[in-house]
């Protein structure tokens, strides 16, 4: 009988969740309303769930309002009703895509099934596991005290003698860690690693969902199986970390922009924004790696841009911003939230403090090209999307968007290497065994997600071949 | 000097450079071969190097969930939110959470001290509530010692022993 409650507690966050993201996709004209569309876009519209519930539970919590099981209700049903309410007025913006070929129809098949396999089985060693360190100390920690209080108590939140546990990291997983023992009906942290595999499923559904809406080729089924088969998410999950969902959110949040880039659609550009902005409520690394790409996409998209673009990646950068800052603001006024990583304008009065430690910064930018090419974890996944979008450099037409994922890839690598940099960690040695595989993570992800849609691209497209005069073709 | 030499750089990056150029050649070759344009040359062998070694470590991958499964994921619940005191080392302490378990009432308040684990005693004590160091009323508040336990303390009536190193005090309050 308990099993039935799990089960149905369950099924009920995820059928609340997942109807909130699929009213937003609603919203933005992605969503036909026919059942097999909706079917199709389960995982995005969990995932998008995800990242316009987020932002709203931390606002309530930062203003002192209690976040029980019923708030989690009511928040949920006015997101469904004001989204929807939205979507229902405009008719869904459906683009006609090319067909894809028949060998690429298999192949995306036989790749996309051996990827639920691998998810699916992937469950069965997650649903018994022990609480690690971080997880513990960290983040079911908040977890907890969000599901027993519904705010955030001094004595856990504000409380000078955890400040070493990090009292800045941002709530979101913490957040949806409280929602997933209230609909289960009691704490079971075992089971928590469960539900982040599932927005780690969630998010390469939705990468897939984006794509294949293009139509034409879909060899981007391979880079999105490389993502999804590396052993360092399933190691992530398995520590309960918070890495990967904030990883996922930033590699989902680079593709929508530069389908806003390739597109011109707003939507695209309106869905990155609020995916940055998840990406950022989930880790401080997401603030860095959402700057990067926001950047990217804005230095790309505004040479000789439209008023509409700019308002575009203005909207964007808005709703980031609009979604990260009550935690910012809570975190500035929290005494006991200290700053392991400073930020730049903090050291400006200290440029010694900067040219001290450039060897941490060459060491983080080695660090980050080490763990990109180790083999058994991402491939030659970076290795082949420098290719592809240098390649697609010299093509006119889609130069914008290799331009943006090139520029968005090796600005994440700088911010992570910036963290190296001015790091207050003192044993980089450990610092280096014990976070240098996650640390890479989003940056994997920008090539993952890159890499996917200009495969799309290349192999799609004939405006891709575009003008290559410099590039001839033997035998022409 | 030292800092203008980026020696932990280099061999990475020499690396990364090396297998970028080594896909490129790829893509050059097969470009040739195929009498196509280097972009879709370029994309063609980006598909081949990740999925032929894909392909290649699928069943590996899959084995390696089979062993998470059969030798990580088989502890109980208590267990799994215990295992911040092993990873502290303090393994002992689990005889004393219980004991304070049994012994504080869940709509209590607590400070501990001056252990160094606290934030893992909070995980395992919640609902009961931590209170900051600074703001500890003893008439309000119940102490849970885990260390050296000062004098004072040492000798309360009221005080509650696990071990001589443990012990926990009650509220003086009503």
């Amino acid at each position: 009988m308990r099993g039935v409650g799990l089960l149905a507690g369950l099924v009920l966050l995820h059928v609340l969740v997942t109807a909130a993201g699929a009213a937003l996709l609603v919203a933005l004209g992605y969503l036909e309303r026919r059942p097999r569309a909706l079917v199709l876009a389960l995982g995005p519209a969990f995932l998008a769930g995800i990242a316009v519930l987020g932002p709203a539970l931390i606002l309530l919590l930062v203003l002192g309002v209690g976040v029980g099981g019923l708030a989690l209700l009511i928040v949920d049903l006015a997101v469904i009703v004001g989204l929807g309410s939205i979507g229902l007025r405009r008719p869904p913006r459906m683009g006609v895509a090319p067909p894809s070929p028949r060998p690429d129809v298999v192949l995306s098949r036989v790749v996309l099934a051996a990827v639920a396999l691998y998810i699916a089985f992937g469950v069965s060693s997650l649903i018994n596991l022990p609480t690690s360190f971080d997880d513990a100390n960290i983040w079911s920690l908040r977890g907890l005290g969000i599901y027993f209080d519904g705010r955030l108590v001094d004595g856990i939140f504000r409380n000078p003698d955890f400040a070493y546990v990090h009292l800045d990291y941002p709530l979101l997983q913490p957040v949806l860690e409280a929602g997933f023992f209230h609909a289960i009906g009691k704490i079971d942290l075992r089971l928590w690693h469960a539900e982040l595999w599932g927005v780690f499923a969630s998010a390469v559904w939705t990468i897939a969902w984006l794509l294949s809406r293009l139509g034409g080729s879909r060899a981007w089924v391979v880079p999105v199986a490389v993502v999804a088969l590396s052993g360092t998410a399933l190691g992530n999950v398995t520590l309960g970390d918070a890495d990967v969902t904030m990883a996922v959110f930033v590699g989902c949040a680079t593709l929508a922009l530069g389908l806003w880039i390739d597109s011109g659609e707003r939507r695209n550009a309106i869905l990155g924004g609020l995916l940055l902005g998840a990406a950022i409520n989930v880790k401080n690394e997401g603030l860095v790696l959402s700057v990067a790409v926001i950047v990217a996409a804005a230095v790309v998209a505004l040479r000789g841009a439209s008023p509409a673009r700019r308002r575009d990646i203005a909207l964007a950068a808005g709703i980031a911003v609009a979604c990260a800052l009550p935690w910012q603001l809570y975190v500035s006024r929290n005494a006991a939230a200290e700053r392991a990583t400073p930020a730049p304008w903090k050291l400006f009065s200290d440029p010694g403090y900067f040219t001290d430690r450039l060897s941490f910064l060459w060491r983080g930018l080695g660090q980050v090209a080490a763990r990109l090419v180790e083999a058994p974890v991402w491939g030659l996944l970076t290795p082949a999307f420098l290719v592809v979008a240098i390649s697609l450099l010299r093509a006119r037409a889609r130069r914008p968007v290799a331009a943006f994922y090139l520029a968005a890839w090796f600005l994440a690598a700088l911010g992570v290497g910036y963290g190296y940099w001015v790091t207050a960690i003192g044993d980089l040695d450990a610092f280096e065994v014990r976070t240098g595989p996650r640390l890479v993570l989003g940056v994997a992800l920008i090539a993952g997600a890159g890499l996917a849609h200009l495969l799309q691209i290349a192999l799609s497209d004939r405006r891709a071949e575009g003008p290559l005069s410099s590039d001839p073709v033997p035998g022409a | 000097m030292r800092n203008a030499v980026p020696g932990g750089l280099v061999p990475p990056l020499l690396a990364l450079v090396t297998l970028t150029a080594g896909v490129a050649l790829g893509a050059l070759v097969l470009r040739a071969l195929a009498h196509t344009s280097f972009t879709i040359a370029a994309a063609a062998t980006a598909v081949v190097v990740l999925v032929v070694p894909l392909a290649a470590t699928f069943g590996d991958r899959l084995y390696g969930i089979d062993l998470q499964r059969r030798t990580l994921s088989t502890v109980i619940e208590r267990e799994a939110r215990e295992k911040c005191l092993a990873d502290l080392s303090r393994p002992d302490a689990e005889g004393y959470l219980a004991f304070v378990r049994a012994h504080v009432p869940k709509d209590a308040t607590y400070a501990v001290r001056p252990s160094d684990l606290r934030p893992c005693l909070a995980l395992n004590l919640l609902p009961r509530t931590p209170v900051p160091s600074g703001r500890v009323d003893a008439a309000r508040d119940w102490l849970v010692f885990d260390g050296t336990i000062p004098a004072a303390y040492a000798r309360d009536p009221r005080r509650l022993r696990y071990s001589p190193t443990q012990v926990l005090v009650p509220p003086s309050g009503p």
